[in-house]
């Protein structure tokens, strides 16, 4: 097992990587950008470095201070959490050129798996079914061309990176060629890569992705799927498992495919493989995930497995030491994501003091989140401020205690998603769980923020009462 | 006399053009006219302008004047627990008055978002103190990390040398490339508050700048307590007191850098 880990992210999933490596009994360093010195993974931490000011591209995506700050701690691992530097190959290489380990897959997985073009090729040929679509663009006639042979609506999507950014779905080649500068600059912005690719957009479809973990030995399991198509503008909102969509049979099969080919292409540690389902309940590859997900909690609650755990000793080289018989996947679980947005105002990111926090509880509610009463939210990072995770022993049950729990949760100070989620929670389409992953641009917003606006409105007055 | 506690000030940065535009003419004769009368008269116009910034070239001497930013303006987060600033580190924490003039460089007072806030605090409690005793010290403005890694002070660059807003003090490797400490503002090199070869976080506080002696030129005795400089070592521009073999440029005035606690 490692010495010391130092963990290279900020927000909540420092915190759970900080409790990971507590519970493991392993000393960790947490890395934070001058912004976030009042964090509360700092605060908890035994040690904190900070690593540069509050530019990420000088501080959480700034190899040099990171590895730097490692060395100068005394760690021999890092843990990059998600986003930043979390799939960046040529980081993981030079964090093992330094002599240190990358807590995630090795340098020349997510080298393989850092083209999503050449990863659907790849996972295709060990027998994946992928969606139609194109290579890499080489200029716009070449995307044109492409769009043209799979058919439009189309989805613009960057090579690199992940969270919706740099995408836009297009129905014709005019609103082509107005996506495609936009969608280079955003990917270029987010990930330092304008390299983009077309995608057949389905219609009518459902976000599912399945959790794998494989260990350095070729040992793999999936930890089942996950379901993730309440999203806005790409952006998740709620995740849960199992997906309503599948009946069990067809689940097992999904997931056992999924982990049947990434075994086979080599693929190590904790993974995600993302589909698209459609209305018949076919499935097609899109991309992987290499990395911790924001939504691991839901796989967490239905295996009873620390996810983070289990990266970290994966890293470390230590076999899986389960066998897929071994996971039993138990109840329902869905969380809910808590961003600090103006759901009034186009969703806009919000910054400012939380004033008052209290976070809920009772049976089968985790709340993660580095949000305390005082904490002043920065406006320089993504505007996730929790995960409010319900499990329960079927929907019903988790539908239950997800309601009592975004009722008690309180996040003053700041605009939150919470009310829409309250809204969502009451419509019927989701409690049916019918929903595709157009059901918020469709439906709503609108319909939504109306519905929040209310809840809110009541809730305001109940709070003055 | 806040303003005129300045003027010791401007003349020592103006001293080294003294010296190299007056071939002949004996440089203390002219630091005594400036200091005299020259530079109390331009401190008054100086507070009187509502600018920020003078400078005056003429007959081959030549003056600039700042007022320093309210260095207050910081975010007031709470003190950071793995911040080294010491109370006494808080340079950057003194409330410009009106009429002060001083060597500030603005780029100094910008300095480090976080380490300006962990100074916030303790700048308070600084100026409480300061109020007790007037006339206050000029408190060292800090060099800080700007990377995170392991320090090295510049070679052959100890307490007492005169250097300019900008100049390298000494190096922060981070990864093997070498990266500039810089001195945020003019002044003398002071005590290191990080020891060579020690491993430091991005922003830390890693050396005072001792602020030149600011002490009132015309009524040098009385504010003698005024610079924490040793009382005795800079009363009148003239006098070239101290360890100057490091500092050939080092016109007049005190050495703060030069205390006992700089060594």
């Amino acid at each position: 097992m490692f010495q010391k880990i130092l963990i290279a992210n900020r927000g909540e999933i420092a915190l759970r990587i900080l409790r990971a490596c507590r519970q493991m009994n392993v000393p960790a360093v947490v890395a934070y950008s001058e912004a976030d010195i009042d964090t509360l993974a700092v605060q908890e931490a035994d040690e904190a470095i900070c690593i540069g000011p509050a530019e990420a591209k000088r501080s959480y995506l700034s190899s040099a201070a990171v590895i730097s700050a490692a060395i100068v701690t005394g760690c021999d691992a890092i843990h990059p959490g998600y986003g930043f530097l979390s799939e960046d190959d040529a980081f993981a290489d030079t964090v093992r050129a330094h002599g240190l380990t990358f807590i995630g897959p090795p340098a020349e997985v997510l080298e393989r798996f850092a083209s999503k073009a050449a990863t659907r090729r790849l996972l295709a040929e060990h027998g994946l079914p992928t969606i139609p679509g194109s290579g890499l663009l080489r200029d716009d006639a070449h995307a044109l061309d492409e769009a043209e042979r799979i058919g439009y609506p189309v989805l613009v999507k960057p090579s690199a990176g992940g969270g919706g950014k740099g995408m836009r779905m297009v129905r014709s080649p005019r609103e082509l060629e107005q996506a495609l500068p936009i969608c280079r600059s955003e990917a270029r912005a987010a990930f330092g890569d304008d390299s983009l690719y077309l995608e057949k957009w389905l219609e009518e479809n459902r976000h599912v992705e399945v959790q794998v973990i494989v260990d350095h030995y070729g040992n793999g399991v999936h930890l089942g799927e996950r379901d993730c198509s309440v999203q806005r503008r790409h952006q998740k909102l709620i995740e849960e498992a199992p997906t309503p969509a599948l009946g069990p049979d067809s689940r097992r099969h999904l997931c056992e495919e999924a982990v049947g080919a990434i075994v086979a292409a080599g693929y190590e540690n904790v993974g995600t493989l993302e589909f698209l389902v459609d209305n018949d309940g076919n499935h097609y590859f899109i991309e992987i995930n290499c990395r911790i997900q924001v939504e691991h909690p839901v796989t967490e609650m239905l295996t009873g497995i620390d996810m983070v755990a289990e990266q970290i000793r994966i890293a470390a080289g230590e076999p899986l030491g389960y066998s897929q018989a071994d996971i039993e996947l138990r109840g329902h679980a869905i969380e809910f994501r808590i961003a600090a947005e103006d759901i009034a105002h186009d969703f806009r990111p919000e910054a400012g003091t939380i004033e008052a926090y209290l976070p809920p509880g009772g049976p089968g509610v985790r709340m993660d989140s580095h949000l305390y009463t005082g904490y002043d939210v920065p406006p320089y990072y993504d505007s996730l401020l929790g995960k409010l995770i319900v499990h329960g022993p079927d929907r019903p049950t988790a539908i239950a205690r997800a309601r009592t729990a975004l009722s008690e949760l309180r996040v003053d100070g700041l605009p939150t998603t919470a009310p829409l989620h309250r809204a969502i929670l009451s419509h019927p389409v989701f409690l049916d769980g019918n929903f595709t992953t157009n059901l918020l641009d469709r439906v709503g917003p609108g319909a939504f923020v109306t519905a929040a606006r209310e809840t809110a409105a009541h809730e305001q007055a109940r709070a003055e009462a | 006399m806040d303003d005129m506690r300045q003027a010791g000030d401007a003349a020592s940065s103006g001293g080294d053009r003294v010296h190299a535009d007056n071939h002949g003419r004996d440089p203390h004769e002219i630091i005594d006219r400036l200091a005299d009368g020259v530079l109390p008269a331009l401190i008054a116009r100086l507070d009187a302008s509502g600018l920020g910034e003078l400078e005056i070239r003429a007959d081959g001497w030549h003056v600039r004047l700042r007022k320093p930013y309210d260095r207050r303006r910081s975010v007031a987060l709470p003190e950071g627990r793995r911040r080294r600033t010491e109370p006494g580190d808080a340079g950057h924490a003194r409330r410009a008055e009106p009429g002060e003039a001083s060597h500030v460089a603005r780029e100094g007072t910008r300095a480090r978002e976080g380490g300006h806030a962990s100074r916030g605090d303790a700048g308070d409690r600084d100026d409480a103190r300061a109020a007790a005793s007037d006339p206050r010290p000029e408190p060292p403005a800090i060099a800080t990390a700007p990377a995170v890694g392991y320090f090295a002070p510049r070679d052959g660059w100890g307490p007492g040398r005169h250097v300019r807003s900008g100049d390298v003090v000494g190096y922060v490797d981070c990864l093997g490339v070498r990266q500039d400490v810089v001195a945020p503002v003019d002044g003398f090199l002071g005590r290191l508050l990080a020891q060579p070869g020690e491993a430091v976080e991005y922003g830390q506080p890693l050396l005072h700048v001792d602020l030149p002696a600011v002490r009132p030129v015309a009524a040098a005795a009385q504010a003698s307590s005024g610079s924490g400089a040793e009382p005795g070592t800079a009363d009148t521009p003239t006098a070239s007191a101290a360890p100057t073999a490091e500092v050939p440029d080092r016109p007049v005035g005190s050495a703060p850098g030069a205390r006992p606690e700089g060594a």
